[in-house]
């Protein structure tokens, strides 16, 4: 028995137990019971508000039970299933998890001062800058109807309208979808709808006179630019919340970056060699049925 | 942006069941006659008025109508969907709506993504269940309130001073003295909901005339496996859409009932003044339960109710995306030769149940327009009169669909070697096995609309002026009437005469004059940067005094010298450019545009019918063939590698 005692080994258990016995002691005297659900009436209102947005209605007392009912069981299963650590390899959970821990840094961006948005525009002036509009029309030349007389046929047409380019030009050039005229269109919106290629001779037409051919991706055009608006730079008032959203945006981005830099930098990593070299690992996922 | 929004906001038209034609076409001194139109009177002088013989002076006079096709996706998942979560996806709302105007973004695989043109809109559609974080520390949650740090954040925050609050939740959360009880509590952007979140995103990124970010989510109902999902779409801005919380599916809070959904917009209607619609997608996962004659949830047939409801909030069908094309079944329409496109047809959402061939009479567009007829001599409304639209259902952030630009279905999905040969769906029980290589790089959604804006977007959405196309942006124009001649289709302005004479897409004709059939327009351009046309083909269903439905398929228009074959009357295929190892092919075959004037040859008055106008380009490369080359991978036996991209206009219908 003396030699017993003398035992490290209990020595060990005793402490051990002993250790356990403060802990629990102290753990149980900070909360509730472990095994205690409280509903607080402040919990009853978030499900009643919740339903009350979902349904445009309050719920009756049945409903509101329900939905309480429904709060336990889910808190009774939660609670377990962390007490089993199923949270630990879960993917759901996890990627839930680090998503709500980025989106925290989010929220870092603080007021967009008139100086930074100023800053900020001067940078990327050319993202916000009013573009180019055109006023113009046209008249269309397929060349699968015109064939070899296509060319001829635009010459025609040209001599027709005239250098003045006031006649009416109803009735010139073949049935298509695309539109015979645009009012206040952009480059972007004439390529849309044309190609790059016919938007960018649109884009160094002069005005008021019909032209031509360019060249779209349907084939010939007969085109007058009525009026055009140069594009033009904008000022900071004219695009303040546009620059304030992309601000915040590009600084969010920022944040969760340097967010995660400072969170790495609280653990060091241990990285150990795979048990299988790199080749039976593919060869041992091949197998999985 | 609320005020911007404010300035565009149209004067609200809305009377649902006579909406369709008169509100964008013309000024407000001609609507009351079209209207009249509308209802199947004749209207010859508002015509005369609107489009008089002699041309106005002002080019511009008669341009009050769409003149061109905006192109978006209706269906576009983020991070916020807790699957698209689970698959590894990393980009938020805002990213998704970034990416949609053009802007370069990091996809979650790592990888720089860029579309090669911008879209014109887009709905970021995150699944309501399980979107959302509650507002914790909104809802004053007590173990933070029971915190002094806690309570004074939530005074701050309920004081307006949110901003400051979230700065002190941040810094503390950055220095590790964050209080204990608080350590997950949320910063700025999760005291909202991920609701408002994503209506703050939409609402950033709505720029009218530019962008237009539609608020709306997508509620998910899935029981059993079986697809009865819908896409909420919002007409409104934040200051009513914020209002409300999404409908959910589960219980106690949700239903997996689209009658409680119907119930749901219902509500939300009646108590802001806004306006929702729902669009269906991939019958073809539901397993016999989208355009049901039996419902589901009863055993019982359809009845009134379910028919008038449908009627009124499900206006449109997504008719193609990544899960599989939608239009009709080679089983169901056995001659259609060009029926067989990107099926899905093994089982359910999750292959937990196999596929029978009874189910696919509920599950298809073609199928559920006659069954929808059928139901309307039955019942007095036709519940299946929808338009179609396409998008894409990817769970990346990124509605990017263009097959030699494809970011896939799910995060795993994008650019890979490994994409080609992978396995997407694999239930051993059933032997339900999908492939990744058969997930499809589709669709768009093209909407007629006069300015780029929700409300005008939102407007020819509920009036059906739309159609869907399998990814490409060709343009396709669809009008009826009964006095359409072939010299219209020489017109240069296919579209003044098209309004003035008929209807367009998702329209009604009625009563046809004695003697007469129902002509159509029909005209489609290519795709700018895109392929040829083969042809333009009217799809007609009909529901014949016997109660029997019946369908035909009409070659109208097609390119080159084709002859039709004499016993079958079909127009023989435009041949084949691609080479499939480079991956490339040349629009050396095929028309970059064609126009004709159609009239019905088997017209019978006293039958109710549908038409639509299905268009098919030439046989380009498939996604599968880009990858095959850039990452020089070997397909599996039987991988796809080229297609006809299409696009399936709106019906109009015909009623006796």
């Amino acid at each position: 028995m003396k030699r017993l005692l003398r035992d490290p080994l209990l020595h060990f258990a005793v402490l051990g137990i002993g250790l356990f016995v403060l802990y629990r002691a102290i753990s149980g005297s900070a909360g509730a019971a472990p095994n205690e659900i409280v509903v607080d009436s402040a919990r009853v209102d978030v499900l009643a508000t919740q339903f009350a947005r979902t349904r445009q209605r309050a719920p009756s007392e049945q409903e509101l039970r329900a939905l309480i009912d429904n709060y336990v069981r889910e808190e009774v299963l939660y609670r377990e299933g962390l007490a089993l650590g199923l949270d630990r390899d879960d993917p759901v959970v996890r990627n839930r998890m680090r998503l709500r821990v980025e989106l925290i840094s989010d929220a870092a961006a603080p007021e967009v001062s008139e100086q930074d948005a100023q800053a900020w525009l001067d940078e990327h002036g050319e993202r916000y800058a009013a573009p180019a509009r055109f006023d113009f029309r046209q008249a269309f030349f397929a060349p699968a109807r015109h064939g070899e007389r296509i060319d001829a046929d635009i010459g025609d047409a040209l001599r027709r309208l005239g250098a003045a380019g006031d006649v009416d030009d109803a009735g010139l050039g073949d049935a298509t979808l695309l539109p015979s005229a645009l009012h206040g269109v952009t480059t972007a919106d004439v390529a849309a709808q044309f190609g790059d290629e016919f938007a960018a001779a649109l884009g160094a037409a002069p005005t008021g006179r019909w032209l031509g051919p360019v060249r779209s991706t349907y084939g010939l055009h007969l085109v007058r630019v009525d009026a055009r608006e140069e594009g033009q730079a904008v000022t900071l008032a004219d695009v303040r919340n546009e620059v304030e959203r992309d601000v915040r945006d590009a600084r969010a981005r920022a944040a969760s970056e340097a967010q995660y830099e400072r969170l790495r930098a609280r653990y060091s990593v241990r990285i150990e060699k795979p048990t299988h070299g790199l080749e039976d690992a593919a060869a041992l996922a091949s197998q999985t049925p | 942006m609320q005020a911007t929004n404010n300035h565009y906001k149209e004067a609200k038209m809305r009377s649902r069941p006579s909406l369709r034609f008169a509100v964008t076409v013309l000024a407000a001194a001609f609507t009351v006659p079209l209207l009249a139109q509308d209802a199947g009177e004749a209207t010859p002088d508002a015509v005369a008025h609107a489009f008089p013989a002699k041309p106005a002076y002002s080019p511009y006079v008669d341009r009050d109508f769409p003149t061109r096709p905006f192109f978006g996706d209706t269906h576009l998942h983020t991070a916020a969907s807790f699957d698209a979560g689970a698959f590894g996806a990393r980009l938020t709302p805002r990213d998704a709506y970034r990416f949609a105007r053009g802007e370069q973004v990091m996809a979650s695989s790592g990888q720089p993504a860029k579309l090669s043109r911008p879209l014109d809109f887009l709905v970021v559609s995150d699944h309501s269940d399980n979107m959302g974080f509650f507002p914790d520390l909104f809802a004053g949650k007590t173990e933070l309130l029971a915190n002094p740090t806690g309570r004074r954040w939530y005074d701050m925050i309920h004081g307006g001073k949110g901003n400051e609050a979230a700065m002190e939740i941040i810094g503390s959360f950055s220095q590790g003295t964050l209080p204990k009880d608080l350590i997950y509590s949320p910063g700025t952007r999760a005291y909202r909901t991920a609701w408002q979140e994503t209506i703050a995103a939409a609402e950033a990124y709505n720029e009218p005339g530019r962008f237009t970010a539609f608020i709306g989510y997508e509620w998910t109902s899935n029981t059993g496996g079986n697809n009865l999902h819908r896409n909420v779409i919002f007409r409104d801005n934040s200051d009513k859409a914020s209002q409300v919380e999404p409908y959910t599916t589960m219980k106690p809070l949700g239903s997996d009932n689209p009658r409680d959904l119907w119930k749901w917009m219902g509500d939300y209607e009646q108590k802001t003044g806004g306006n929702v619609l729902a669009i269906a997608h991939n019958g073809n996962l539901s397993n016999g339960r989208m355009f049901p004659i039996i419902e589901s949830f009863t055993g019982k047939r359809v009845d009134k109710p379910y028919v008038e409801q449908r009627a009124r909030w499900e206006r449109l069908y997504e008719v193609t995306q990544t899960k599989g094309t939608g239009e009709a079944h080679p089983s169901l329409s056995p001659t259609d030769e060009f029926a067989n496109f990107e099926l899905w047809d093994k089982g359910n959402l999750d292959g937990s149940e196999a596929k029978r061939p009874e189910m696919l009479e509920a599950e298809y567009a073609r199928s559920g327009l006659k069954n929808g007829l059928l139901l309307e001599r039955q019942l007095g409304t036709n519940p299946y009169k929808f338009g179609l639209v396409g998008s894409t259902d990817a769970h990346t952030g990124l509605s990017a669909i263009e097959e030699d630009n494809f970011f896939g279905k799910t995060t795993p999905q994008e650019p890979s070697p490994e994409r080609l040969t992978a396995t997407f769906v694999n239930n051993a029980k059933t032997g339900v096995k999908i492939m990744d290589w058969e997930v499809g790089s589709s669709g768009l959604a093209a909407v007629w609309a006069k300015d780029n804006t929700r409300t005008s977007l939102w407007d020819a959405m509920e009036r059906r002026e739309t159609y869907a196309t399998t990814g490409t942006r060709l343009a396709v124009r669809f009008f009826g009437g009964f006095d359409f001649v072939a010299a219209d289709a020489q017109s240069r302005n296919p579209a003044v005469v098209g309004y003035g004479k008929g209807v367009p897409m998702g329209g009604d004709l009625s009563k046809a004059p004695a003697g007469k059939a129902p002509t159509f327009l029909v005209a489609a351009i290519r795709d700018p940067v895109g392929a040829n046309l083969d042809r333009y083909q009217v799809v007609k269903g009909w529901l014949a005094k016997d109660g029997t439905l019946h369908e035909k398929v009409y070659d109208v228009v097609w390119s080159g010298d084709r002859k039709p074959d004499p016993t079958t009357g079909k127009v023989p295929p435009v041949g084949n450019t691609v080479d499939v190892a480079n991956a490339t092919w040349t629009n050396t075959i095929g028309a970059p545009e064609l126009i004709a004037v159609w009239t019905d040859p088997e017209f019978d008055a006293s039958a109710p019918s549908f038409y639509y106008g299905r268009v098919l380009e030439i046989p380009t490369p498939r996604w599968t063939a880009y990858d095959a080359k850039r990452f020089a991978v070997q397909p599996l036996p039987g991988t796809r590698m080229t297609l006809q991209e299409r696009a399936y206009t709106s019906p109009i219908w015909y009623t006796p």
